[in-house]
């Protein structure tokens, strides 16, 4: 069978991650208490801090309650997006380990998104979970909960490919790790995580709308708490799937450009 | 003493030449710790778009808290953040064996080794944000400044402790890296100042998770809203972190086991 639509090395690979993740379960979940709760905490602390004292008040149009449900609603999405995986390719890179991953019959890029993919879905699994639970206590439903899942796991795809793009920069510099700094601090401003992008004031907002981040985790926010109706979420998951595209294209490209300069000289 | 001198200045030489010949790479890090400043700033800038004051905290305080949290975390940033980052894997990997050698402190070769010049800009700037902010701050200038000079080093002290607890479990963990990483997620904690959190997260940040001392102390202090206490509290915590880290490096330097070598 063709390689290229062969889904049993992509399970495997699936299957790999899931259990390297499993391997070691509690820093697993203290990594993944570490980067989902600490941030979140800071937030409603801080959202705490502007609304206290004044019931009935609102902060750029939204109120306390608002705040609070979209800061708690994004815990669901924030740890759904990105990952390291691009640093783990500038590594491979500039170490030249990426030797290994050439000999292989399969395409790096997708092998090393398949193998990251697998703690991915353990996330998302957990994540989901506690939003089904979530269901139960507040105006989140099914539907919407998996509408805006969808969503995310585009979003995981886009940064995924954004990263390997900026990662083929490794092949030029000596390394590319303040590239992928540079994108990981604007994108963690851009996503939704730090703040609702609807605070951003007006004359700025076009800075957030013209990029893809705010589809990794303000976008499936706004669909989970109702913001974005049906036809908004058909509407951006076509726009997320032609960033999907493009960045596709753009990739294959540069990849093929620069692993040309690619010299892994060892054994 | 002198030892120690001379190795600092030999590791300061061999990094300097390292960021020469990797120049590239330099101004890359560079440019990124300059984004990262104007990230924290705008952060700021959208929250403050929105109201004019936070728990008694205004723009231009916020501001000036930043330039002295920046400045000092550019401090670490430059001497500690690559060693301490490097730590676990140096334990793991039996790598520590080579400095146990050495007629110096350990501690001192491991936590001294990788300096980084791209955060020199990201010092310059933190002392230009507390010069521009400073006035309508309330902060006074002119002799005050050499106060300046002493909590960004108090802050400097600050993050190399607790980062330095953040890593030493790794004598007793598989892989303590998850737990170094810990550290930038409650770091997070550092970059606001501690008027925005409730009493006993305050309360936190001045005793067990001491991250108030890199910025919001300082801050208060050269603003003239703290007592004698804020300095007397600083020596108390830090001295017991100080001896509480000692006795931790010494039992895990009698835990560590390496058959790399």
């Amino acid at each position: 069978m063709d390689r290229t639509l062969n889904l049993n090395w992509r399970i495997a690979t699936v299957k790999n991650g899931v259990k390297e993740a499993l391997a070691y379960r509690g820093e697993f979940l203290l990594d993944l208490f570490g980067s989902a709760i600490v941030p979140v905490g800071i937030q409603l602390m801080l959202w705490t801090a502007i609304l206290r004292g004044n019931p009935g008040s609102s902060f750029a149009g939204m109120s306390y309650a608002e705040l609070m449900a979209y800061t708690w609603t994004s815990l669901l999405f924030s740890q759904i997006r990105g990952g390291d995986l691009d640093f783990s390719l500038i590594e491979m890179i500039r170490t030249g380990t990426l030797n290994n991953y050439l000999l292989r019959p399969v395409g790096v890029l997708e092998f090393v998104y398949f193998k990251g993919l697998g703690e991915k879905l353990l996330t998302t699994a957990f994540c989901f979970s506690l939003g089904a639970i979530a269901t139960l206590f507040t105006s989140l439903t099914l539907p919407k909960l998996l509408m805006a899942m969808g969503l995310a796991l585009l979003g995981n795809v886009i940064a995924y490919l954004f990263g390997c793009i900026l990662a083929t920069v490794a092949f030029y510099w000596e390394n590319a790790f303040a590239a992928l700094m540079v994108k990981n601090m604007v994108v963690a401003l851009f996503c939704g995580e730090l703040i609702p992008l609807t605070i951003v004031p007006e004359k700025y907002s076009l800075i957030w709308k013209c990029t893809p981040f705010y589809l990794y985790v303000f976008g499936p926010t706004q669909v989970a708490l109702g913001k974005w109706d049906t036809s908004v979420w058909l509407r951006e998951m076509g726009i997320g799937l032609l960033w999907v595209a493009a960045f596709g294209i753009l990739l294959h490209l540069v990849w093929k450009k620069s692993i040309h300069r690619y010299q892994g000289i060892g054994g | 003493m002198r030892a120690y001198w001379d190795v600092f200045k030999t590791s300061l030489k061999n990094n300097l030449v390292r960021e020469f010949i990797y120049r590239t790479n330099t101004i890359a890090l560079t440019v990124a710790d300059l984004v990262w400043v104007a990230i924290e700033l705008a952060f700021f800038e959208v929250i403050y778009s929105n109201t004019q004051a936070i728990n008694g905290w205004n723009r231009e305080q916020v501001f000036f808290f930043l330039g002295i949290f920046i400045a000092s975390d550019s401090l670490f940033t430059t001497f500690f953040q690559r060693s301490f980052w490097t730590f676990p894997f140096m334990v793991n990997q039996g790598d520590l064996d080579v400095l146990l050698t050495k007629p110096v402190s350990p501690l001192f070769l491991a936590t001294f080794r990788d300096i980084n010049f791209s955060q020199v800009l990201n010092l310059i700037l933190g002392l230009f944000i507390v010069h521009h902010y400073g006035p309508s701050a309330g902060f006074t200038g002119g002799w005050a400044w050499l106060l300046v000079g002493f909590w960004v080093l108090i802050g400097l002290l600050t993050q190399y402790l607790i980062r330095f607890f953040f890593v030493i479990w790794v004598f007793w963990l598989e892989r303590g890296i998850t737990v170094s990483r810990l550290y930038y997620q409650f770091y997070a904690l550092a970059n606001k100042p501690q008027g925005l959190y409730p009493k006993f997260i305050q309360y936190l940040l001045k005793t067990a998770l001491p991250f108030a001392f890199m910025g919001s102390v300082p801050a208060e202090a050269l603003m003239g809203r703290s007592s004698a206490w804020s300095y007397g509290l600083v020596f108390i915590i830090l001295g017991i972190y100080g001896l509480l880290l000692r006795n931790l490096w010494r039992a895990g330097l009698r835990r560590y086991q390496s058959a790399s070598s």
